[in-house]
C-alpha cells in the first residue's frame, strides 16, 4: 500500500496524526476556541510543533445547527488554507467539507486532501480531487443527510455496510480520475451509527484495513467513547486513546484528533510494540 | 372482528435488550407499557393481540420494524401467550395505503391493538433531529387527538409536516384511528420527551360500549 498526501508518500506502516483545526464558533469539543483567525493560526503552529502530519480544517460543525451556506463556509476556510500553505509548505492540508465548490476553492489555495466527512453527499466532490490531483477521504454515514444525527439506524452487519459504501465510493473516485494512491477510507464513528455500531467498527477495523485502502479513523472525544465510559465531552481522552491504540494495532493509518501529543505517543508506542518502529533509545541492561 | 381496545406505547429501540448496556435507561418507560398492556389483557376477553407500527419503506436491514419488536417484547412481558397479528405500515404511507393496511386484518374475534408509535423527534436542540419550532405544535395536536379520541384529527395530521419533524408514529396512529374511528373513554396516561423525542402512553376503548370494558 502506498498513500500519497501532498508531496509526501507513506507505506502501510505509517501512523499519521491529523490535527483538527476548527474554523467554527460552535464545534462540540473546542466550542469556538479557534474561531478567531489568530487563535486558529496559533492552533496550527501548536499542532505542527507537536508533530502533526496533517491539519484538517473545517468550517462547519458536524452537529445540526444554523445553516452555513457555501459562501460563508468558503469565507471561513479558503484564506486560512492559503495562510497555512504559505506558512507551512511541508504540512499536509486537509479540508473537511462535503461541498465541491468549497473543495475547489481550497484546492486552488493549496489544500492536499478533501475530507468528505458526509460520505459522498455531493457527487461532484471526487471530480474536484481528480482535477487538482489531491487526496480524498471516502466515509460511511449510512446515507444520512449532512449535519443530521443518527436516529434509529440499524444494519444487519454494520461493518459490511461500511465496506460496501466506502469501497464503492473509492472505486467511483478512481473512475472519475482520482489517483488510487490518494484515496483513504473512513468508517466514520458516530456518523449514522449508534455506539454499538461504532464499537463494532472499531473491533473489526482490520476488515477495513484488509480492503487494501488506507484507513482513517476519527475517534477523538466522540459519543461512542462517552457512552462506553459514561463520561461527558472533556473527560474522554483516556477512552479515545484506548480506541486509538486498538485501531493502530489493527492497522489504521491516519488519526483525526484534538490531542496531538498524546495521540503521537500512543501511535509510536503501538508501532514499537508491533515491531515496525524501533524504540527511541535502548540502554537498559545493555550497558 | 371486535376491537376491544387500543393502546399506544413508545416504539424507541432504546427499550430493546440488544441495545441495553450496563445501565437500562428506558426501564421505566418499558415497565409503564408492560403494566398498561397487562391491565388491558386482564380486563377483557381478548383472544388476539394486533401489533401495529411504522417502518422504513425500504429498510436497509432485515431485523424488522423496531416498533413491532418493541411491542412483541412488551406484550410478552405482560404475559400474553396467545395469537399475535402484526401490521407494519411504511412511515411515509398516505391515507389510502394506511386504510389498506387495516383492511388486511383477519376477521373474527376480540382484538387488543397495541400501536408502537412516537411523536416528533425534534423537540430540543439535543433531540435526534435537532430543534424544530414546529414540532411542539404538531405534537400538541396529536396528543389532543389521542386524549379526546378524535380519530379524525389523527387522520388529518399532515404527512409532510410530520415527516419534517420526524414524527415517525404518524402512519401507525392513523391506522389506529382508521380501525377505531369512534373510541370510548380515550385517555393519554403519560407523555414525556427525555431525549427530545415525545413518547406517549394512550388508551382507547373499543367503540362498542357494551363490549369494551378495557381498563375500567
Amino acid at each position: 500500500m502506498i498513500l500519497r498526501l501532498g508531496r509526501h508518500s507513506y507505506d502501510e506502516n505509517a501512523r499519521l496524526v491529523m490535527a483538527i483545526v476548527n474554523r467554527t464558533p460552535d464545534s462540540f469539543y473546542d466550542k469556538g476556541a479557534t474561531w478567531a483567525a489568530d487563535a486558529a493560526k496559533d492552533r496550527v503552529r501548536q499542532v505542527v510543533d507537536e508533530g502533526a502530519d496533517i491539519v484538517d480544517i473545517g468550517g462547519i460543525k458536524a452537529a445540526p445547527g444554523a445553516e452555513i451556506d457555501a459562501a460563508e463556509e468558503m469565507h471561513r476556510v479558503v484564506d486560512f488554507v492559503a495562510w497555512v500553505r504559505g506558512a507551512y509548505p511541508e504540512v499536509v492540508i486537509s479540508v473537511d467539507t462535503w461541498r465541491a465548490e468549497v473543495a475547489r476553492a481550497v484546492c486552488a489555495e493549496g489544500a492536499d486532501l478533501i475530507n468528505d466527512a458526509w460520505g459522498g453527499a455531493d457527487p461532484e466532490l471526487p471530480g474536484v480531487a481528480a482535477d487538482f490531483d489531491v487526496a480524498l477521504v471516502c466515509t460511511h454515514t449510512g446515507g444520512v443527510t449532512p449535519r443530521t444525527r443518527p436516529f434509529r439506524m440499524e444494519y444487519d452487519d454494520v461493518v459490511a455496510d461500511i465496506i460496501e459504501s466506502v469501497v464503492g465510493q473509492a472505486h467511483r473516485a478512481v473512475t472519475l480520475g482520482v489517483d488510487p494512491q490518494r484515496i483513504l477510507i473512513d468508517p466514520a464513528h458516530d456518523f449514522g451509527k449508534n455506539t454499538w455500531h461504532s464499537l463494532a467498527a472499531t473491533r473489526r477495523l482490520n476488515d477495513l484495513v484488509d480492503t487494501g485502502w488506507p484507513v482513517l479513523v476519527s475517534l477523538s472525544n466522540k459519543d461512542f467513547v462517552g457512552e462506553s465510559l459514561d463520561l461527558p465531552v472533556g473527560e474522554r481522552l483516556t477512552g479515545t486513546l484506548a480506541a486509538t491504540a486498538i485501531s493502530a494495532w489493527l492497522g489504521a493509518h491516519v488519526y483525526r484528533v484534538h490531542e496531538v501529543v498524546e495521540t503521537r505517543q500512543v501511535l509510536d508506542m503501538v508501532s514499537t510494540i508491533a515491531g515496525i518502529r524501533p524504540p527511541a533509545i535502548t540502554t537498559r541492561g545493555l550497558q | 372482528m371486535t376491537i376491544a381496545g387500543a393502546l399506544v406505547i413508545p416504539a424507541a429501540p432504546v427499550q430493546l435488550p440488544e441495545y441495553v448496556g450496563l445501565a437500562d435507561p428506558a426501564a421505566a418507560i418499558r415497565e409503564r407499557s408492560i403494566a398498561l398492556v397487562r391491565e388491558a389483557l386482564g380486563h377483557n376477553d381478548i383472544d388476539r393481540v394486533v401489533l401495529v407500527s411504522g417502518h422504513e419503506r425500504e429498510p436497509r436491514h432485515t431485523k424488522g420494524a423496531v416498533g413491532i419488536r418493541v411491542a412483541r417484547l412488551i406484550v410478552a412481558a405482560a404475559g400474553w401467550t396467545g395469537p399475535i397479528e402484526e401490521i407494519v405500515v411504511p412511515f411515509d404511507a398516505r391515507a389510502e395505503e394506511v386504510a389498506q393496511a387495516g383492511a388486511d386484518l383477519a376477521a373474527g374475534g376480540r382484538a387488543l391493538l397495541v400501536c408502537a408509535a412516537d411523536l416528533s423527534a425534534k423537540r430540543t436542540e439535543k433531540a435526534p433531529g435537532h430543534l424544530d419550532e414546529r414540532a411542539a405544535g404538531v405534537d400538541a395536536v396529536a396528543l389532543a387527538a389521542l386524549s379526546a379520541g378524535d380519530a379524525g384529527a389523527l387522520v388529518a395530521l399532515d404527512a409532510d409536516l410530520c415527516a419534517q419533524v420526524w414524527l415517525t408514529g404518524r402512519a401507525a396512529l392513523q391506522l389506529l384511528a382508521t380501525l377505531v374511528p369512534e373510541p370510548a373513554n380515550p385517555a393519554v396516561l403519560w407523555s414525556e420527551d427525555p431525549y427530545g423525542v415525545l413518547y406517549v402512553l394512550a388508551r382507547w376503548h373499543g367503540e362498542q360500549p357494551g363490549l369494551a370494558t378495557l381498563g375500567d
